[in-house]
């Protein structure tokens, strides 16, 4: 369990950095003699670093991020994600390490974790009932995700929402959002306190810069939640806010193709859907405005104290 | 020997496993991509609630892709079906087909790539029309690879449905035209078996049992992998039991010209996983010992057996759909289709990734 | 030509306002399902008919005349679900 202002474990051995830390259910074990990235990767998880120090269970994960090679080193340096045998990734500039590393555990999570439906949808929550949130082009998800817990709502997950096939219940993967190009100013002045990572430049995907978890959502990322609604937002610079409930055949629809795992599941899957779709009202939202959408959602939540 | 070995060969032993043991016998498992026959294996033998709950948890999450490979290969056996009914072929199913067909032990928590199935020779030229015909298109589009394929290997080059992706090997003779040894095709039809309430076939078990071992050993080389010594170990467990099957299995073996495989099969099934093969049996198939084999050239070649090929090929959907999961990430996700869809009476919700690609990503 | 579902028993459904979709654990294909093609696969779950009696039955549950172009449009159906597999002619032999 994580606790906060708990030093984070980790060794410096040699010239690297041994670090064990935990992303939702997943124990990771990283070996790196990236000192960047060892100290984004504590300021980003250092609220769940495992503080058991006989904690010999076998991690989830053991991923290396590496030096590519000595000749490109002097080059144009490049690093190398590595999960036990498996190089899965391209390679990635020296500067966009920690990057790497997170496309590197979403790598691992999505191949592996299949005791989960996994939506590619952001997801937060609100005395124990959680809002989903689908990733579709133009969504503004992120974006949107940082705003929602800006104003309170506790952080589940932006990029996976994990449905337990047993349960039913969503669980948490706090992760480092990753902002591109205008969000980063956009939440910088929604949300003045946000603690915002070093910006990236020059990704493939322009300018990134990544929020960091609240210590909140870490320290509770053990805490599952009940879904409760669907949303699948779409930005539109401009745009009042326009909410369109969405019949259930539909619903069902974009999510099996949403979903990372939907096809492998085979007959679990199908359960595990239809119960979410049954249970879970659904909207699409169009918006322009931060502020009027989060009213909006607060409004068809019941969770603005109305 | 590898933790993963002993625990194949004997699953109690995870009872004496440490933390670290645990955490070696599962990056084991990972790398060989035995996760999934693992847990069918510690099931059977009621030892699932003595894992640590983490590690049950990862390898029966492994699971689902051997069973959406064979709800696939169940898919694509229906389709071929229609297509060859009308030139009245039979047709033999091999390894995991067969396998899953038979239901036997070896197929639990077995994914596969392809689907591998024998023809009689003469019939191969009418079904490849047929199967062209219906849905189904050659792989390698190279023209050299195709002449290469129809001139060497005397097969047809490897197919793919467009409705199921899954690659269908049509073979007529049971290892490679190029391969040293050729086992001829009329024992195994003249013993193939018929499957209930299908108008398919598989081979006999002993046939069955030697095409594996020929799988993992010939040419003087290990051409399989760990998963391969597993399919023997467990067909002969299950199989073994059989009346009269061990004398059987060395008399086949002549027959086929597979001595030498047998040989190897036994020595390496009985050594690395531990096997139970009758003392006679064994002591019979040392006759067809190559005279050249010395003690440390065995272990090397059963060291050979147990290393992870790196890169590994791995079945085609599996790398089918990391290219679906990157596509997630790198691109804009599929276009949706749902307004499209309920305008329709019916309609399928297909994966968006296309098959064709193997490569991994 | 008498009908049956594939494997009903590897059948899961989910029913909503305006359409169904169905798991074919047989072939492990997800299906989405109007009205009509549902009620034709939950029909030949239950046992085989002919080609004939289902236009007939059909008709009288959708409240429609079992005439021609309602027979044709069931062929259709027919053809169409077959070709998902999810629906089998008997073999002829069949008892």
């Amino acid at each position: 369990m994580t606790r906060p202002g708990q030093r984070p474990r980790g060794a410096a051995f040699g010239r690297g950095h041994l670090l064990r830390y935990l992303n939702g259910p997943f124990s990771i074990q990283l070996s790196t003699p990236l000192a960047d990235v060892a100290r984004l990767v504590t300021w980003s998880y250092g609220a769940a670093m495992d503080d058991s120090s006989t904690d010999d269970s076998p991690a989830h994960f053991n991923v290396t991020l590496r030096h590519r090679s000595l000749p490109r080193r002097l080059l144009a340096p490049q690093v190398m994600f590595q999960a036990e045998d498996s190089r899965p990734l391209a390679p990635f500039p020296r500067d966009h390490a920690f990057a790497l590393l997170e496309w590197g555990v979403n790598w691992c999570i999505a191949t592996r974790a299949h005791q989960y439906l996994m939506l590619h949808a952001g997801a937060v929550e609100r005395d124990g009932r959680a809002l989903i949130l689908p990733a579709m082009p133009g969504s503004g998800k992120s974006t949107l995700t940082a705003a929602l817990i800006a104003r309170g709502w506790r952080l589940l997950s932006d990029e996976f929402g994990l449905l337990d096939h047993q349960s039913g219940r969503l669980h948490p993967l706090p992760r480092a959002i990753p902002l591109k190009n205008r969000s980063i100013d956009v939440i910088r002045r929604f949300w003045p306190d946000a603690d915002i990572g070093p910006v990236f430049t020059r990704t493939r995907k322009g300018d990134v810069a990544h929020l960091r978890p609240p210590a909140a959502s870490l320290i509770r990322q053990a805490e599952p939640a009940d879904p409760a609604w669907i949303l699948f937002p779409q930005y539109v610079s401009g745009s009042p806010v326009q909410i369109g409930r969405q019949p259930q055949s539909q619903v069902f629809t974009r999510l099996s193709q949403n979903a990372f795992n939907y096809n492998l599941l085979g007959a679990v899957g199908f359960r595990s859907l239809s119960a979410l779709v049954r249970d879970c009202p659904c909207w699409s939202i169009r918006y322009g405005d931060l502020d009027a959408v989060i009213a909006a959602i607060g409004r068809l939540t019941g969770t603005d104290g109305s | 020997m590898s933790t993963l070995c002993t625990v194949l060969g004997h699953p109690e032993r995870i009872r004496a496993l440490s933390p670290a043991g645990w955490d070696l016998l599962l990056r084991e498992a990972r790398s060989q991509q035995l996760c999934a026959r693992l847990s069918h294996l510690l099931e059977q033998r009621g030892l699932l609630p003595e894992c640590p709950p983490q590690a049950a948890t990862e390898l029966c999450a492994q699971r689902f892709f051997a069973e959406h490979t064979q709800a696939r290969v169940r898919l694509c056996l229906r389709k071929l079906r229609r297509a060859l009914a009308p030139t009245e072929t039979p047709v033999v199913l091999l390894k995991g087909a067969a396998y899953a067909a038979r239901g036997l032990a070896v197929a639990r928590g077995r994914d596969f790539a392809d689907l591998d199935i024998l023809l009689p020779v003469d019939k191969l030229e009418a079904a490849e029309t047929r199967l062209c015909a219906s849905g189904w298109t050659a792989r390698k589009t190279d023209p050299y690879d195709q002449r290469y394929y129809r001139r060497w290997m005397h097969e047809l080059p490897p197919l793919v449905h467009t409705a199921t992706g899954l690659e269908l090997d049509v073979h007529h003779r049971l290892l490679p035209r190029t391969s040293r040894l050729k086992p001829p095709a009329a024992p195994l039809w003249r013993e193939s078996v018929p499957l209930a309430l299908s108008p398919y076939r598989t081979l006999s078990p002993r046939h069955m049992v030697l095409h594996s071992m020929a799988q993992l050993f010939h040419d003087g080389e290990v051409a399989g992998g760990l998963d391969n010594l597993l399919d023997i170990h467990q067909l002969l467990t299950e199989l073994g039991i059989e009346e009269g099957f061990w004398p059987g299995l060395l008399e086949a073996a002549e027959g086929l010209h597979l001595e030498r495989p047998l040989y190897y099969g036994l020595e390496m099934s009985r050594s690395l996983l531990g096997t139970a093969v009758p003392s006679d049996t064994l002591a019979e198939a040392r006759r067809f010992r190559p005279p050249a084999l010395t003690g440390s050239l065995m272990c090397a070649l059963m060291r050979n057996a147990l290393e992870p090929r790196y890169p590994r090929r791995r079945p085609a959907h599996v790398s089918a759909w990391l290219l679906y999961l990157r596509s997630h990430w790198l691109r804009m996700p599929p276009a949706l289709l749902a307004s499209h869809l309920t305008r329709k009476a019916v309609a399928t919700l297909l994966a968006p990734a296309s098959v064709q690609d193997t490569r991994g990503p | 030509m008498h009908w049956r579902t594939v494997n009903p028993e590897s059948l899961c459904w989910a029913q909503w306002d305006d359409a169904n979709t169905l798991f074919h654990g047989e072939t492990g294909e997800t299906h989405l399902l109007g009205e009509l093609p549902a009620a034709v696969v939950q029909l030949l779950s239950g046992a085989a008919r002919s080609e004939a009696s289902l236009c007939a039955e059909l008709a009288a549950l959708c409240e429609t005349a079992n005439d021609g172009p309602w027979r044709q449009r069931i062929a259709a159906l027919l053809s169409q679900l077959e070709t998902l597999e999810l629906i089998e002619p008997l073999p002829a032999d069949t008892p």
